[in-house]
């Protein structure tokens, strides 16, 4: 997975991917390689959410209904 | 004398009532009776009374389709209506536009109809009830620009999950534009991709909040696509907006704690989920490490010298081993030798001259028969210690030569 389709992940993706990795790291059976770059995805995904849940601005919009169509 | 025709008459008679603009618009208190409500035309026909009188009263299916109660017989009713005349039977009549029910509990009785009408419906069906999502991205509110509700709403969400984005479809929410405008709002929000949508008033009083109550509204809510929560008044307060919605919330603020996660709690569990990454990721490395450490204290590895001292040993091993083999192969040529040699020796023809005997050898080829020999042959007669040489002086095929 490349950095820039890392920073497109919602906070809920992001979640769901540290979660899988973290089951996939306790059933053992990987190699050493596989496991090392799995704890580093993972760290970088625990950042990702840390950072998005640190630093998330509440955005306000307004719709009107008129400029919506409704039948 | 002035001489008219009954139809003149009614015909005057209506013309005076109907410009009369007292009789134009009135409200009238009255019980009903003699209730009929024709089938095909939705028409409804039937009486006010009180104690002292009775007018026939007539109200029209376009009007008598938006009452927002069911009419029944000996109901008290406040009605508005205009005063005619129906000039067939020359007899005057109302022509009543709204009505609802008069006296105390009166809203209460329409609300219970409507609720039980609604409810028959399965408006209210909580098996129907859309499961709310459980991290919102957008979220829409519907509810006054100006009002408390929306503070309250985005300070809850600002503090909890600041991840999203409010979008306010802003609504009248009380009067009598209300429920038109409140259901636009919502059907507006509906038709944007909000994942969630918030119906949401401050409290006020039970006439304040009546527009929750409307039936298109809640028809409305009902027919959301996207989860709706209802969050009209205070906890006390139900609409019937907030049964037909996907979930109830006593306030605005609870509402908006209803519809997002709560950041703390998600930091919390990515604190967890990044203690067992490094449990597991340590888990794995120690295991590396024990395998690793097994290995190592492998006598191979850990001191050569001794397991080629065992080579050596096992090497040397296998040369006695082998030495011994080839000695008692040897041996065992040698006997074979031996016994071949004494078998040889035994018959040997020297050992038999020995014994006495001779072999006889004429031109060096051994005697065996007699009838061979020829008178005058030569032999050779050899013993165990030398030859002499003789010679045949009668052979054994001449008896007389």
């Amino acid at each position: 997975m490349s950095k820039q389709t890392k920073i497109d992940l919602t906070f809920e993706q992001a979640m769901t991917r540290l979660e899988a990795i973290v089951a996939q790291l306790d059933g053992g059976s990987l190699s050493l390689d596989d496991s090392l770059a799995l704890f580093s995805e993972g760290a970088e995904l625990v950042h990702i959410c840390n950072r998005s849940l640190e630093e998330a601005k509440l955005r306000m919009d307004e719709l009107f209904p008129e400029a919506v169509r409704v039948d | 004398m002035l001489t008219i025709t009954v139809s003149q008459l009614n015909r005057y008679v209506k013309a005076v009532l109907e410009e009369d603009p007292r009789l134009r618009d009135v409200y009238i208190k009255g019980e009903i009776a003699g209730l009929v409500r024709h089938r095909t035309s939705g028409h409804c026909y039937f009486k006010l009374a009180d104690e002292g009188g009775s007018v026939k009263v007539v109200m029209f299916s376009r009007h008598a389709g938006l009452l927002e109660f069911e009419p029944t017989e000996g109901m008290a009713v406040l009605a508005r209506a205009s005063v005619g005349v129906y000039e067939r039977d020359g007899a005057y009549q109302l022509y009543v536009t709204e009505m609802m029910p008069d006296g105390a509990g009166a809203l209460a009785v329409a609300l219970a109809q409507r609720k039980e009408r609604l409810t028959a419906q399965g408006v209210f069906d909580p098996t129907k009830k859309k499961p709310l999502p459980a991290f919102p991205h957008k979220i829409g509110v519907v509810t006054s620009k100006s009002g408390a509700a929306l503070q309250d709403i985005r300070t809850v969400v600002e503090r909890r999950w600041p991840l999203c984005t409010l979008v306010l479809c802003s609504a009248q929410v009380q009067g009598k534009d209300a429920p038109a405008s409140l259901k636009k709002a919502l059907k507006a929000l509906d038709s944007v991709d909000c994942d969630v949508i918030l119906l949401a008033r401050g409290g006020g009083s039970a006439e304040e909040l009546w527009s929750f109550n409307d039936e298109e509204l809640v028809l409305a809510v009902h027919r959301c696509q996207t989860p709706v929560i209802s969050a009209v008044g205070h906890e006390t307060d139900y609409t019937l907006c907030d049964y037909a919605a996907d979930a109830r919330a006593p306030t605005p603020s609870a509402a908006a704690e209803l519809a997002v996660p709560d950041r703390q709690e998600q930091l919390r569990r990515i604190r967890g989920l990044e203690e067992n990454l490094r449990q597991m990721a340590n888990n794995q490395l120690a295991t590396r490490r024990q395998i690793l450490e097994r290995m190592a204290s492998h006598p191979a590895l850990k001191s050569p010298g001794a397991m080629v001292d065992r080579c050596k040993e096992k090497v040397d091993i296998y040369h006695k081993a082998l030495y011994n083999s080839k000695r008692l192969l040897i041996r065992r040529l040698e006997n074979r030798l031996t016994a071949g040699a004494g078998l040889l020796d035994s018959l040997s023809p020297l050992r038999v001259l020995d014994r006495g005997y001779c072999l006889a050898l004429r031109k060096d080829a051994p005697v065996t028969r007699a009838k061979i020999l020829k008178v005058g042959d030569k032999l050779e007669l050899r013993f165990s210690d030398g030859s002499a040489m003789a010679a045949v002086t009668k052979a054994a095929g001449e008896e007389n030569p």
